[in-house]
């Protein structure tokens, strides 16, 4: 079904285009997570997370500074490339990605938002910088390395930043990613690494314009990791 | 052979129990024999992310070695317990790639889900990131414990070892787990949560034996010994918690709803089992150990004694006595001078008639010399005296008095130690000085 809507617009399933394109291009996959974000973000908006594991925190992580990551990884799997491989590459197919991308962007946003509203601590900068730091990385992963593992840069550097000192500095690992206030230069260094992971994710460079079903061949979908679920579609288009 | 049928291949056989249908039946020969573990592991190195992830793990517990000035050398405890702390990194990554790889190399794999466990795919993943990232850990821990060197080796350090060996093999479980009911794309991240959610809620110590504590990142051992009861009871419940995560798998499918009555009854029988043991184990992970300074030496005949953990800084600390014991005699303090000093550890704190403690604090375990301040603040203020260690804080008078004797016992060495600790007061003459002390020492202090 979606192949027609990305090629021609024709749309064959119910709902306007955009709705149908985003459903064909694998949306849900990040229901389970901005649904599980919407909770925390809901139920824990004043939390704290003082200790993990042998660790103990201090200052202590708010938990509005955690959501973004959850939400970061929601955005990378916003549009699956793997089972919705692309014939040709066209300002379509693009407009399908960003149009992915986008929505669960703006949609991760209204989260962030919504936890910082409910949050007596004004930790929507902070939220916002995560987000869009963490989001930029994530869409970048998953581009080039496939969306299987956009999550690993994300929880790399979450639980990585947990074994360091907290410091004064807004460019460690601390200051960037735990502290509960960002100043505008780290929300203007946040937005560019957002903008340019969008853009490789929308660009998709490794899509060769070509079903990439699984296969041992490297450069095939199965060696990126997602492949195998990939319907037998016929190949009709060729490369533009 | 696609991917999956070559993982298939490897990674399981054909049993009699399977439900797949004929298609085994016809299988060659060379497939129905059970693939080595060597063989499985060297299929995910090359097909999966086993090897990332051993190479994730390297560099986490190398930076975490690397961290704090390795302030654990000397101390075997805190050489084990140290290299855990990576485990917030290494549970969710570990979890991940085995849940993402579970996913991807078992497609095509659902006929042999019914199989006996040790012969399906997950099994074969779970035995693979266990034993790849298990021996990333042990030779980790072989270089944090030849470069400690501790003065002694006791039994229990083995159980610790596979306690820590048993967590990373309950997050390969976990990934396996999750990967058999999602898809390739959200099980990663999925898996990530659950890891990192375990290790939030099951490494709390908070009364019952918590699965997977493995100690406190910042405080020296000294004065403890492992709680071996504990020990294995942290053993069982893991086995019994990554039982349980194994023998969940669907019929077929990935839906939750296929599994059948008798596995979810025997995972919710072993995780059952894991919470009585928890409740009936001991509270206590660390137990009081009888252990005494024992490394010795005499400063201007004043003799000082180390616990052997801390010999690489006893040097520093005797660097510091020295001064104070030649300060004190010169400015005719002399009477403040015990006859014997000794190191205090997390249990022991050396009282009694002419024995003074000293404290090395973690920051001296990093390289920092210790001040003469700390020094003396360790020989004179009564921690031992139950007036102090009640709930109600001691008097403003006590602090103004603390602080006068420590800065002028501290100040005959350093001039500036007193201004710096914040005291501005005037110095104690020596008759003074001494009585404040003896109060002190024998805790009839009359302004508790």
């Amino acid at each position: 079904m979606h192949l027609p809507a990305l090629l021609t617009g024709t749309v064959h399933g119910r709902g306007p285009l955009p709705w149908t394109v985003l459903r064909a291009t694998g949306i849900r996959n990040t229901y389970p997570l901005v649904v599980l974000a919407v909770a925390v973000s809901v139920l824990f908006h004043d939390g704290v997370i003082d200790q993990v594991g042998p660790l103990t925190l201090t200052p202590a992580l708010r938990v509005m500074v955690v959501v973004p990551a959850i939400l970061a990884v929601a955005c990378a799997l916003g549009h699956d490339t793997v089972t919705t491989p692309v014939l040709a590459r066209n300002g379509r197919v693009l407009a399908a990605r960003a149009l992915s991308y986008g929505t669960v962007l703006v949609l991760s946003a209204a989260v962030v938002v919504l936890g910082a509203v409910l949050a007596q601590a004004d930790v929507l900068a902070a939220s916002v910088r995560n987000l869009l730091w963490l989001t930029g990385v994530a869409l970048a992963t998953a581009a080039l390395f496939g969306i299987a593992y956009s999550w690993f840069p994300v929880v790399l550097a979450f639980t990585g930043t947990m074994l360091t000192q907290p410091d004064d500095s807004d460019w460690s690992a601390y200051g960037f990613l735990f502290r509960d206030v960002a100043t505008p230069a780290q929300l203007v260094v946040a937005g560019v690494i957002a903008l340019a992971g969008l853009a490789v994710a929308v660009h998709d460079p490794r899509s060769p314009g070509y079903l990439r079903l699984a296969g041992r061949r490297a450069g095939g979908a199965a060696h990126r990791g997602t492949a195998p679920d990939v319907p037998h579609l016929p190949v009709t288009g060729s490369r533009s | 052979m696609s991917l999956a049928e070559e993982a298939v291949a490897e990674v399981a056989t054909a049993s009699p129990r399977h439900r797949g249908g004929s298609s085994q039946k016809a299988a060659p020969s060379r497939r129905a024999r059970p693939a080595s573990l060597t063989a499985v592991i060297a299929l995910v190195a090359r097909r999966g992310m086993l090897l990332l992830a051993m190479v994730t793990v390297a560099g986490v517990e190398a930076a975490v070695m690397l961290q704090r000035g390795a302030q654990w050398r000397g101390d075997l405890i805190w050489t084990i317990d140290w290299l855990a702390v990576g485990f917030i990194v290494v549970g969710p990554v570990v979890a991940a790639f085995a849940a993402v790889d579970t996913a991807r190399l078992s497609l095509g794999a659902a006929h042999l889900s019914r199989n006996r466990v040790t012969r399906t795919p997950a099994f074969g993943l779970f035995a693979v990131y266990t034993v790849g990232v298990g021996a990333v850990h042990g030779c980790a821990l072989l270089v944090g414990l030849v470069i400690s060197a501790p003065p002694a080796w006791p039994p229990a350090m083995a159980a610790a070892i596979m306690v820590q060996l048993l967590i990373i093999s309950l997050f390969a479980a976990l990934g396996t787990l999750v990967g058999r009911f999602l898809t390739t794309v959200l099980a990663g991240i999925v898996a990530a949560l659950v890891a990192f959610a375990a290790v939030y809620l099951l490494s709390v110590d908070y009364g019952p034996v918590a699965m997977l504590v493995t100690g406190m990142a910042t405080i020296p051992r000294v004065g403890y010994d492992y709680n071996v009861t504990y020990l294995l009871a942290q053993v069982v419940m893991l086995v019994l918690a990554i039982t349980a995560a194994l023998v969940l798998r669907p019929l077929h499918g990935r839906s939750l709803r296929r599994v059948t009555g008798a596995d979810a009854g025997v995972a919710l029988g072993a995780v059952a089992l894991a919470a009585a043991v928890a409740w009936t184990g001991p509270p206590e992970r660390l137990s009081e150990s009888a252990a005494t300074p024992t490394f010795c030496g005499a400063v201007q005949t004043v003799p000082t004694c180390f616990y052997p953990e801390h010999e690489r800084v006893a040097t520093a600390f005797q660097e510091q006595f020295a001064a104070l014991v030649q300060a004190s005699e010169r400015f005719g303090y002399a009477d403040l001078l015990p006859s014997r000093v000794e190191e205090a550890s997390r249990t022991v704190l050396p009282t009694g008639e002419d024995v003074a403690p000293f404290f090395v604090m973690p920051e001296h375990l990093q390289g920092q010399a210790p001040t003469a301040w700390e020094i003396v603040l360790g020989f004179v203020q009564p921690v031992h005296c139950e007036q102090v260690q009640g709930e109600a804080p001691p008097s403003d008078r006590y602090w103004e008095d603390l602080s006068a004797l420590t800065a002028t016992w501290a100040g005959l060495v350093d001039p500036t130690a007193a201004e710096t600790a914040g005291y501005f007061g005037e110095p104690l003459p020596p008759e003074a000085a001494v009585t404040l002390a003896e109060q002190f020492r024998t805790c009839t202090y009359p302004h508790f």
